[in-house]
């Protein structure tokens, strides 16, 4: 109770101290302002892509884990039932629903990454936003594959199935829903973006779920030409995202009013 | 320059640092100092986190290098903008903050003076956020704890 009183008080406090204000802030500031900053000289490019790599990573690992040990979970007993049932079809919906959950577990750091106080890396380092955010997403990407390929290679000792067949199953999502990310990172940002990005996912599982209640077959073998060509079309249309979300990214003021 | 980045957190910074020094003037030179700093050495700043969180890394370590020197001087000095209050008890649980253990004064004020989420805080501090926590909430109990014995010594 009186640790009520104390917090209200100390909120109180916070209002009032608002008033509290720099009588000489001008003039200093144009103290400041006739200093010569720093050279922006720290470090080379391997250290900036360390650098952004470890940042990134110390956020994304545990995701990273969680959804791994989430999958070989979930393969693992939809292995066994495939043995008993002698039917692919549910296993090969599970490699394919879950990759694109990874990039939305992973969202909230792009959203991190991707706002309006980045602008003040222009400021603070020699790289620019461009630079950042290009780089940021390029280690997402590559985390993501290498996670989601030990995740099908670790899978398949469970589901026992062709592990190109289970690439192509697995890949294809992911490629699309990162395609579909680049292209939103180009309107949106922050909590828009991540709204956007589940949005995206939900609609994936929810056409996952449509074929396998509905048995459209999409998973049958005459149909892994066509996974094929969707996956070619998906990193070319990824890749070109990736591209025009760097053009548009040259001019900061566009993508972040 | 980093012109904008000055502009958007002076007087944030000014304040937290007139909350460890309660004077005016002082307040606006280790204000200064602090940009200095970052001005000097922004160059070989780590871009990882919030540039807000390195200013107050600097300025805490500008009041912190300022105790050390001038402790005694400063806790004597009349917090005079906060004269012009009139807001006895809110001044009053200011300066019982002041009378704090270091780390947990230092938790209290970037929580609850400046209004900072735990996470930020800690990396300001470097430590953790259950730490910080646990340091805000030590904090608070040592604060009802004074606030208690006032009561009671008012109360007598």
């Amino acid at each position: 109770m009186r640790q009520k009183e104390i917090k209200k008080k100390l909120k109180q406090y916070e209002v009032l101290s608002h008033r509290i204000l720099s009588e000489e802030k001008e003039s200093r500031i144009e103290k400041l302002l006739l200093l010569e900053p720093a050279e922006r000289t720290r470090g080379n490019l391997w250290n900036f892509i360390l650098e952004q790599t470890g940042y990134l990573e110390r956020y994304c690992v545990i995701w990273q884990t969680l959804w791994l040990l989430l999958f070989l979970l979930l393969v693992r007993h939809g292995g066994m039932q495939i043995q008993e049932m002698e039917s692919e079809e549910g296993i090969l919906v599970l490699f394919s629903f879950l990759p694109s959950l990874l990039v939305m577990l992973t969202v909230e750091e792009i959203t991190r990454v991707y706002q309006k106080t980045m602008l003040e890396i222009e400021y603070a380092t020699k790289y620019s936003l461009r630079n950042v955010v290009m780089l940021r997403m390029a280690v997402l990407c590559i985390s993501n594959c290498l996670i989601l390929t030990a995740g099908v290679l670790g899978g398949n000792v469970f589901a026992d199935l062709n592990v190109s067949k289970l690439l192509v199953y697995s890949f294809t999502p992911m490629i699309l829903m990162t395609g579909i990310l680049l292209k939103l990172m180009q309107y949106c940002q922050g909590e828009v973006l991540r709204n956007a990005v589940i949005g995206g996912y939900v609609l994936m599982a929810a056409l996952a779920v449509f074929n396998y209640v509905k048995q459209l077959g999409w998973y049958r073998p005459e149909c892994f030409g066509i996974w094929c060509i969707v996956c070619a079309a998906g990193v070319v249309f990824g890749l070109w995202q990736f591209v025009l979300l760097n053009r548009k990214l040259a001019n900061c003021e566009q993508i972040l009013p | 320059m980093p012109e904008k980045i000055i502009r958007k957190y002076y007087d944030e910074i000014f304040r937290y640092c007139y909350h460890h020094v309660e004077s005016s003037a002082v307040a606006e030179d280790l204000c200064q100092d602090t940009f200095v700093s970052f001005i000097e050495h922004y160059g070989r700043y780590r871009q990882e986190g919030k540039t807000k969180n390195y200013l107050y890394t600097i300025a805490k370590n500008k009041c912190k290098d300022y105790y050390k020197k001038l402790r005694p001087i400063v806790m004597e000095t009349v917090p005079e903008q906060e004269a012009g209050m009139r807001m006895e008890e809110e001044v009053a649980v200011k300066h019982m903050v002041m009378s704090l253990p270091e780390e947990l004064k230092e938790a209290i004020i970037l929580r609850y003076f400046q209004g900072l989420k735990y996470t930020d805080i800690a990396a300001i501090l470097k430590i953790s956020s259950s730490l910080v926590k646990y340091r805000v909430k030590k904090g608070l109990e040592l604060l009802a704890q004074m606030e208690g014995g006032g009561h009671e010594t008012k109360g007598n």
